[in-house]
């Protein structure tokens, strides 16, 4: 099996704090990229006959699309892949850019999951992130979304975020919960390199959030989205039981994935490669050789194994080690053995059974536990 | 005939305020002599080292020969001896100025006279050098060259209203420069006919040659062959080669009289041809060595240590090798409980100190932690013993003491008048005696202060910059030794101490400086499993404490598909990171905090 990510890299306007690739949206520059994405699509179908698990539309904003342009993307992944199989299609949406007619579209098209940008429930503080919508456009979005027939999305929820209190986030979980998604992805605010609040911070305009309130706030998260009956299975996802993001896990259980568009990156027979990230040069490489891939990473053995260990410990269900040692020809307890037992010591991991997980506080610490993996 | 030979040589250094343009002059005098062809022509010829052109300074010196056709229509020979540029070398320079006739005194026409322009005025005038003021920098906007010249006339006391005005930069009347070298400095006048007398006014290791002595002829003459004696130490060796700098050398038959020059005698180390010294002929020695002669003193102490990974025995060939070339620097192994293996440094200065460091770091590629610079204390012990204390380490116990002595300076600070009050609050702050104040024009001020030197190497440079919006200069000079309360203070972390952060201090200050090593401790070590406290104690006595907080979140919220291998880079920068710190104790340190505690904090 194989899963799809699809990457429209257009926003009606750029977030102060997004480092995605992403341009200002222009009709004719969607209209050419989209006949590219198409060629994408073709060359890989014609090269991988594995039948397609799940399919991620992400961005920028995919929801920037028409209905008929969302058909003609998902009627290319039909003709040249074998989608019989597909559990999950999800794409991602900005509040505010949403109509009905349009949702049933992408209903019609074979999307099953909405994923939004809501970040937070607080007119200013959405202000203060660049976002071009407000609240009310997230309760008129998600009236659409339901109408238009989806029960499964997810709302995406960032803490940490500038003259954020915890009250402030409090309010925001309670009045997200009223909603009741199937998910939540919560983040805190990353200030990175490249972008507008990196600037920002830079001149001193904006501040970091202290680690004290930012773990704070996660806690605060993580308790109150489980007194709701949502399920952590990831550090930084919580969802209802059996609505755990299938396309998401699949980056986790290091399963193959192939990336369209600009900027994307594949998984693929034990390779990761990645695409172009300027618009000119990926047209250029599709009407050329039909892909853009830019540069591979080699990944040896032991880098993969590292992998393994990083994103299957970031799962709440935990690292299984009979999996792992079946996949590696490895017996991981002796091989790390200092290195858990150190660990254990700082109650950053525990055992159970053949599982190894991290504990609370090695969520919060998750790099250290990491650290004493990589060579 | 030997004084008509003589009369067609001038012998001159240029001296100026750090930044006024002596270097570029330099070049300039080199390129419109032909001493180099264009293509060698690289800008800043005598400033070689790479860190010299970076600063702007020169710290190694290089003399050049120059022949100029004067108006007159005769060709001479212009010796230029170069001077380095700091107040840290402040005896190199007096013996440059020691082997001239006479110095070519450079002015910024828009900044006017400096702490150093006179700093080196008083050098030149104590070697009786007649001097020839320039105006540089003439054709900036802010030039104003009818002030400066009775600037000039005023505080250095010569005449200047014949000065060249340039432009060193845009090579322009440079030839002025030149005519005025001939016919306003003075020849030299040795006799050709008296035993040799030859000053050392630079040496330099060369790995094939050994140490080659550069050296003004005063009386006498050398060639090879010859049996020669350094008169400060009485070695007897025998010259392998004469020659001059054209800058590149070049041997000679014999140097005479009057001349400036290279001689070779297979000396193993620059320590066998000290800056100052004299050489005289063996089976006819002169009678008085050149007056003047000191040996290299270090006056500022770091402890080197090798940083995480780094090989000891790689930094001691380092320092061997930089010390082939650098009398003044000195270097013995210590051991710190929390460094380990390392060495004792001695340095001229702060500046020297710190080319030595970057040195390391560049040239040897060297991953190098420094510990605090500190002075010599004189220690009289209960017994009357005398001990002179360079690491705090060593301090005998407070009981022990009878009376502890530190070095003073005499500082001279030149500040626009708007300043004075920054620059007394500094300096009081410093624990600093004023002696005098005067007035040098309408606008500037010179004020000498009675310094103790472990409050100047203590970043007082930077902070008079910043106090002064970088218009204030400074030079100093060792005065005395005098009794004081000094402490010695020790830094611990998590409950150990830490004997590469110990320092000593003035008691008045250890509070305070403890408190602000604490917080900058705090600061710059990053947080642990645990929480560390911090503390500064004299004694058994905490005066200051800090608390690192435990860590509580180091986790990348997002990984996705392309996340990953980004990921996978930031935590392996991480470890990197973390391998680059040094484990004292049970917590980890960068480098940083060492440097840290070290710099001027204005809050």
């Amino acid at each position: 099996m194989i899963s799809l990510y699809i990457h429209i890299p257009f926003c009606v306007k750029k977030c102060g704090y997004c480092d995605f690739i992403s341009f200002e949206y222009d009709k004719n520059q969607l209209r050419h990229y989209l006949d590219d994405l198409k060629k994408e699509i073709a060359y890989y179908g014609n090269r991988v006959k594995t039948p397609v698990h799940t399919v991620f539309i992400g961005g920028g904003t995919p929801s920037l699309l028409t209905g008929e342009e969302m058909h003609e993307i998902m009627a290319a992944l039909n003709e040249h892949f074998d989608m019989s199989r597909c559990v999950e299609i999800s794409m991602e949406s900005n509040p505010g850019t949403l109509t009905l007619k349009q949702l049933k579209d992408y209903k019609s098209s074979g999307i099953n999951r909405i994923s939004m940008g809501v970040q937070t429930l607080n007119d200013d503080t959405l202000r203060s992130l660049d976002r071009i919508h407000d609240v009310k456009a997230v309760y008129d979005s998600v009236r659409l979304i339901e109408e238009a027939g989806f029960d499964n999305y997810n709302m995406d929820l960032m803490f940490g975020l500038p003259g954020q209190t915890l009250e402030m986030l409090k309010e925001t979980v309670e009045k997200m919960l009223k909603l009741n998604p199937k998910h939540i992805s919560a983040y805190s605010l990353k200030f990175e390199e490249g972008t507008a609040f990196y600037k920002k911070l830079e001149s001193g305009e904006l501040k970091e959030t202290d680690d004290d309130l930012d773990r704070d706030m996660y806690h605060l998260i993580e308790k109150t989205l489980l007194s709701h009956g949502y399920i952590q299975y990831e550090i930084s996802n919580f969802s209802k039981k059996g609505y755990e993001c299938k396309h998401n896990l699949v980056y986790w259980e290091k399963e193959d994935y192939v990336g369209f568009g600009i900027g994307a990156h594949s998984y693929l027979d034990k390779k990761r490669f990645y695409n172009v990230s300027k618009l000119e040069t990926y047209h250029a490489a599709i009407e050329t050789q039909g892909h853009a891939v830019k540069d591979s990473i080699a990944i040896d053995e032991s880098e993969d194994l590292f992998e393994y260990i990083m994103l299957g410990l970031r799962l709440n269900k935990g690292l299984n080690i009979l999996v792992l040692n079946n996949r590696y020809n490895i017996d991981f307890k002796i091989r790390y053995s200092e290195e858990i037992k150190k660990l254990i010591d700082q109650s950053l991991v525990e055992w159970s059974g053949d599982v190894l997980k991290l504990t609370s506080i090695g969520r919060d610490l998750s790099n250290q536990v990491f650290l004493q993996f990589l060579d | 005939m030997s004084l008509e030979r003589q009369s067609k040589i001038r012998n001159f250094c240029i001296i100026a305020h750090i930044d006024h343009g002596k270097s570029t002059l330099a070049d300039r005098l080199i390129q419109n002599t032909g001493a180099l062809t264009a293509r060698e022509m690289k800008e800043q010829i005598l400033d070689t080292m790479e860190l010299e052109r970076e600063r702007g300074i020169t710290i190694k010196l290089q003399t050049t020969r120059l022949s100029y056709t004067a108006k007159d229509g005769e060709t001479y020979t212009l010796n230029l001896i170069d001077t380095p540029g700091h107040v840290d070398f402040t005896y190199e320079v007096s013996r440059s100025l020691a082997a001239c006739e006479g110095a070519v005194l450079v002015v910024d026409a828009a900044q006017g006279v400096e702490a150093q322009t006179l700093a080196n005025v008083y050098l030149a005038d104590e070697q009786g050098l007649e001097m020839l003021p320039v105006l540089n920098k003439i054709d900036l906007p802010a030039a104003r060259p009818e002030e400066i010249i009775e600037e000039i006339e005023d505080i250095v006391g010569i005449p200047a209203d014949h000065a060249p005005r340039i432009s060193a930069k845009n090579n322009v009347n440079i030839g002025e420069v030149l005519e005025q070298i001939v016919t306003e400095l003075p020849a030299p006048r040795g006799d050709e006919k008296a035993p040799l007398k030859a000053l050392i006014f630079d040496s330099v290791y060369d790995q094939y040659k050994g140490a080659i002595a550069y050296v003004r002829v005063v009386d006498g003459s050398v060639k090879k062959g010859d049996l020669i004696e350094m008169m400060s130490t009485g070695n007897k060796l025998e010259v392998v080669e004469v020659g001059i700098c054209e800058p590149g050398q070049v041997p000679v038959k014999e140097l005479k009289a009057g001349d400036v020059g290279y001689v070779t005698a297979s000396i193993k180390n620059v320590r066998d041809c000290q800056v100052g010294d004299t050489i005289t002929n063996a089976n006819n020695p002169t009678a008085e060595a050149m007056p003047g002669y000191k040996e290299a003193t270090s006056m500022v102490y770091c402890g080197v240590y090798p940083a995480e990974g780094e090989s000891f025995e790689l930094i001691r060939d380092a320092l061997e090798k930089l010390k082939l070339n650098d009398a003044a620097l000195s270097y013995e192994p210590e051991t710190s409980l929390a460094l380990g293996y390392g060495f004792r440094c001695g340095f001229l200065g702060l500046l020297h100190m710190e080319i030595i460091q970057q040195r390391l770091l560049r040239e040897f590629d060297l991953d190098i932690i420094t510990t605090a610079p500190g002075v010599i204390y004189r220690v009289t012990k209960t017994s009357d013993e005398v001990v002179f204390i360079q690491n705090p380490a060593n301090l005998p116990d407070q009981t022990e003491i009878k009376v502890m002595e530190e070095p003073i300076v005499k500082a001279d600070i030149i500040v626009p008048n708007e300043f004075v009050g920054n620059v007394m609050e500094l300096c009081q702050d410093r624990r600093g005696v004023m002696l005098t104040m005067d007035y040098i024009d309408s606008r500037r001020v010179i004020l000498h202060y009675d310094l103790p030197l472990n409050e100047v190497i203590y970043d007082f440079f930077d902070a008079l910059k910043s106090k002064t919006k970088g218009y204030g200069s400074l030079d100093y000079e060792f005065k005395e030794y005098v009794p004081s309360d000094l402490v010695k203070m020790d830094i611990l972390l998590n409950k150990e101490l830490i004997d590469a952060f110990s320092l000593i201090v003035h008691k008045t200050k250890a509070e305070s400086r403890g408190r602000q090593i604490c917080d900058k401790l705090k600061d710059v070590i990053p947080r642990h499993m645990f929480a560390i406290p911090v503390q500064a104690s004299i004694g058994n006595k905490v005066i200051a404490r800090e608390t690192i907080k435990a860590m509580r979140k180091d986790v990348l919220a997002k990984c996705y598909g392309g996340d990953i291998s980004r990921k996978k880079k930031l935590l392996e920068k991480q470890k990197e990171g973390k391998k680059k710190m040094r484990s004292l104790g049970s917590v980890d340190v960068p480098q940083e905090a060492f440097l840290a505690v070290l710099k001027f904090d204005d809050k």
